[in-house]
């Protein structure tokens, strides 16, 4: 176990090392930089710019400097965009407000998408089923982007229970964490659904129930437990997706994430913000992945991690 | 594995996934803002987004621009109508050489910093020079080129003390510029161009970055910002002028949707708003929502490098073949003004007259397009025309007018035009190589004088991307640019348009306005002609 996660630790480096020298290649690729700009600037004024930010330096220099910076300071730099604020400030002032999104839009995600999936595959063909599975296919198929507006109308505007928008209290949070969580319970909600046919179907649930164990007991320790595996095996890039795809959410309820430096950073060109929160994200998404493998092996004893079944 | 350790793992999944953002659960003080009664004079604005930058030096932006004139005072404060007043900001008098090249000026006495610190002409001597220094690489120093030597010091090639401003004591600041530039005084009001407190910013190079450690002048002070959330401005009890003053408190939200912003504004929560662009119109229409000129021009340029808009008819065909009211009708609809010249109306409010009025429209009418498309081909020995490609930035608003265009051009002058589009900087890029046949671009004034527009023009200057250049163009500019004599500079300046309008490098397309909604008892918000709001004077009845 300690030599897999040992071994899972290293490629986690690699990769993220990977993601840097590709980021940093594709960046200084694409054409116009950080100065290129409608007014245009006296040369002076750009060499000026260059040199304050080091980008005077072959590129070469430039990457090495960076990886140093960040290895050595744990510094990813200045943000271009902004002249008073560098990036490390931008993650911590405005991560905590994307994670608190994403983490209880999963749980929204979680807790609903599981209970629907559940109620609809143990009413099979019924009402109720139907109607967990329009949910389930609204979620998938309204886009976040329409949803929050309509949740605005209705909850903020009509009904006035929530704010329309902005960030401070918990009641700030709910409309935006239901929007960024809706697409994530319907895809948790039918694969739990499909699972748990597919489980209820086979021949162990059969031999349980003839054994003549409750429907509680059946459902509860064996359906259910079986169902969930695939269901954790999403978890990770869910849980990356929620916590970094809150772009268009926090634009829509003017949410201070940092979901739309991650975006915006790429059309100002501001490479250390491009860099900066490139890492950070894929940093979070490799990780998520590499706990989920991790849990996924604790749950199922039967999925073998590491070397020779520990 | 035992079972009940499975559940115990699943618990542990979710929460490791969850906890990877934990950190930052904690915060959140409440902001949200409840109505406030007239009496507490309160002004609740939306900025969009977070200011880049508060420090005069770095800032480049109007969202900045907009907090740094309400936190900072210049020499100059313009007032009401735009104009450029004695005493209205921290200078009270000044001279002016007769060549028109030195300035003298008395700051008031007794101004105070809102740290205590008195506001002196070593501040300003400081600031600029601050501006200029290579090291602040500051992407606006070309705003103080005018001073001598400033270019210079921006560029490496000149000292510090070389450069043509200097306190000679704590109230006298002596200006000497390269040229007569009558409207340098109305710069001085620019944001680049206020001062910072030299012992505040010495001690602290973030000084700017956040409200416990900014330093300013102006008539209110920052009081409160929250990075990407809020920034509250409350009145500076130190300003000079504080009686003049009727706000307590300015806040300033930063809502990047214009849906979001305009239900909060209907729910009272913002006491100024824009309109969404679909409902613009409509908004208009009903005197909800104001549309006010304002000084910019959005045209299309053509590439005089390339065939066929090496011919001037040719150039003057397209321009006449676009249906200027039509477009704003039907599809900018956001009150904007026909645009048949280069410089706005209103560009000229330190001069007597109005530039446009006094030049009056060049562009011809769509009937006679056809015409000069002819006389054009014939010039070029063609029979028909090559293929024509419009490019464009990407963006729904630039879009819908190509697409408007497009079919004002086949059905006015009969030929067909493909549209294109590239990402902003690409789209830069690709201007500036000149690799281009038609491309959208639009300026706005960098202060209320026609010279902002005329001087895009000349040869080889540094945003002109048709590749259009005459010389009697560039002297007239040069003519208007020596001298301070303002009936001199607008003749000259008139007769440049002229020239200019019948090339005809460029198609004029509309003049800029500035839409927006506010409450009814919201007063004495003045917005100035170039664009920019102050809000100084503003209260609520």
């Amino acid at each position: 176990m300690l030599r897999y996660v040992l071994q899972r630790l290293t490629m986690l480096l690699v990769t993220l090392w990977v993601v840097i020298t590709l980021t940093f290649i594709l960046m200084h690729a694409i054409p116009g930089d950080p100065f290129t700009s409608e007014k245009k600037l006296p040369e002076s004024t750009i060499q000026n710019l260059k040199a304050f930010y080091g980008l005077d330096k072959p590129l070469p220099v430039q990457y090495v400097n960076y990886l140093k910076n960040i290895v050595v300071h744990q510094d990813f730099g200045p943000s271009f965009k902004s002249k008073t604020l560098t990036v490390n400030d931008y993650i911590a002032n405005n991560f905590p407000v994307s994670a608190q999104l994403g983490i209880q839009s999963l749980l929204i995600a979680l807790v609903f998408g599981l209970t629907l999936g559940v109620i609809a595959s143990l009413r099979h063909n019924t009402a109720l089923d139907y109607t967990a599975m329009i949910i389930a296919v609204l979620g998938v198929s309204v886009p976040n982007i329409v949803l929050a507006p309509i949740l605005i109308n209705i909850f903020a505007v009509k009904l006035k229970w929530f704010p329309i928008a902005m960030w401070g209290t918990f009641a700030h949070t709910v409309l935006p964490s239901i929007a960024l969580g809706a697409h994530s319970m319907a895809v948790i909600a039918r694969l739990m659904r499909s699972n748990m046919l597919e489980v209820l179907n086979q021949d162990y649930i059969r031999t349980a129930r003839s054994k003549g164990l409750s429907s509680f007991v059946v459902v509860w320790r064996h359906t259910i437990r079986n169902a969930i595996l695939p269901v954790i095996t999403i978890l990770g890039p869910l849980a990356a997706t929620l916590l970094t795809g809150t772009f268009v959410v926090e634009q829509i309820f003017g949410i201070p994430g940092l979901g739309k430096y991650f975006v915006q950073s790429v059309s100002d060109r501001d490479y250390p913000m491009i860099l900066g929160t490139t890492i950070f994200y894929s940093a979070i998404l490799i990780t998520a992945n590499f706990l989920v493998d991790i849990a996924y092996g604790l749950i199922d004893p039967r999925i073998k991690i590491g070397a020779k079944g520990e | 594995m035992k079972k009940a350790n499975k559940w115990l793992a699943l618990m542990i999944a979710i929460i490791m996934v969850a906890s990877v953002g934990l950190v930052g659960c904690g915060g959140g003080s409440s902001t949200g803002e409840k109505a406030q009664p007239a009496k507490e004079q309160v002004l609740k604005l939306n900025a969009r987004t977070e200011p880049p930058s508060l420090d005069p030096a770095t800032a480049t932006d109007s969202t900045s621009g907009d907090i740094l004139r309400e936190v900072m005072e210049g020499l100059v404060r313009l007032n009401e109508k735009s104009q450029v007043e004695k005493g209205s900001g921290v200078a009270e008098d000044w001279t002016i050489s007769e060549d028109g090249l030195k300035y003298t000026f008395k700051l008031k006495k007794g101004l105070k910093w809102t740290n205590g610190d008195p506001v002196t002409a070593h501040d300003f001597e400081y600031a600029w020079k601050r501006v200029l220094d290579p090291k602040t690489a500051a992407d606006y120093a070309y705003q103080l080129f005018y001073i001598k030597n400033a270019e210079e010091y921006n560029a490496g090639k000149a000292k510090a003390e070389d450069v043509g401003v200097k306190a000679t004591d704590d109230y006298t600041l002596e200006v000497e510029l390269k040229a007569p530039t009558p409207y340098f005084l109305q710069l001085t009001a620019f944001y680049t161009l206020m001062p910072v407190n030299k012992k505040v910013v010495e001690a602290n190079k973030n000084w700017a970055a956040e409200a416990s450690t900014y330093v300013s002048n102006g008539p209110f002070k920052l009081t409160k910002w929250e990075h990407d959330k809020e920034v509250v401005l409350e009145k500076n009890p130190d300003y000079w002028n504080k009686d003049k003053v009727k706000l307590n408190k300015i806040t300033w939200a930063m809502i990047n949707d214009e849906n979001t912003e305009y239900q909060l504004y209907q729910n009272n929560q913002f006491d100024i708003a824009a309109p969404p662009t679909e409902l613009t119109k409509e908004l208009i229409d009903k005197g909800e929502a104001k549309a006010e000129p304002i000084l910019g021009n959005y045209w299309y340029q053509f590439n005089v490098k390339k065939p066929p808009f090496n011919n001037k008819y040719i150039r003057q065909a397209f321009a006449a073949a676009i249906d200027r009211e039509a477009l704003i009708n039907n599809v900018t609809k956001g009150g904007q003004i026909p645009a048949y010249a280069l410089v706005p109306p209103n560009a000229s409010p330190d001069m007597g007259a109005d530039f446009r009025k006094e030049n009056g429209d060049f562009v011809k009418k769509p009937a006679d397009a056809k015409a000069l498309l002819q006389k054009g081909l014939q010039e070029l020995g063609l029979k028909t025309l090559p293929k024509v490609t419009l490019l464009y930035n990407t963006s729904e608003g630039h879009k819908k007018i190509a697409e408007a265009i497009q079919a004002m051009w086949k059905q006015n002058l009969g030929v067909d035009v493909e549209l294109k589009n590239q990402e902003w900087k690409v789209y830069l890029n690709t201007l500036n190589a000149g690799d281009f046949q038609i491309s959208r671009m639009g300026w706005l004034a960098d202060y209320m004088d026609p010279m902002t527009f005329i001087d895009y023009f000349v040869t080889n200057g540094g945003n002109n991307n048709t590749g259009w250049g005459n010389k009697e163009y560039d002297a007239l500019v040069q003519q208007a640019k020596s001298t301070g004599d303002q009936k001199v500079r607008m003749d000259a300046m008139l007769k440049a348009e002229k020239i200019l309008m019948d090339e005809m490098p460029i198609a004029p397309i509309y003049y800029y306005t500035r839409v927006y909604m506010q409450k009814d008892n919201v007063k004495g918000v003045v917005r100035h002609a170039d664009g920019t709001t102050e809000y100084a004077w503003a209260y609520i009845e």
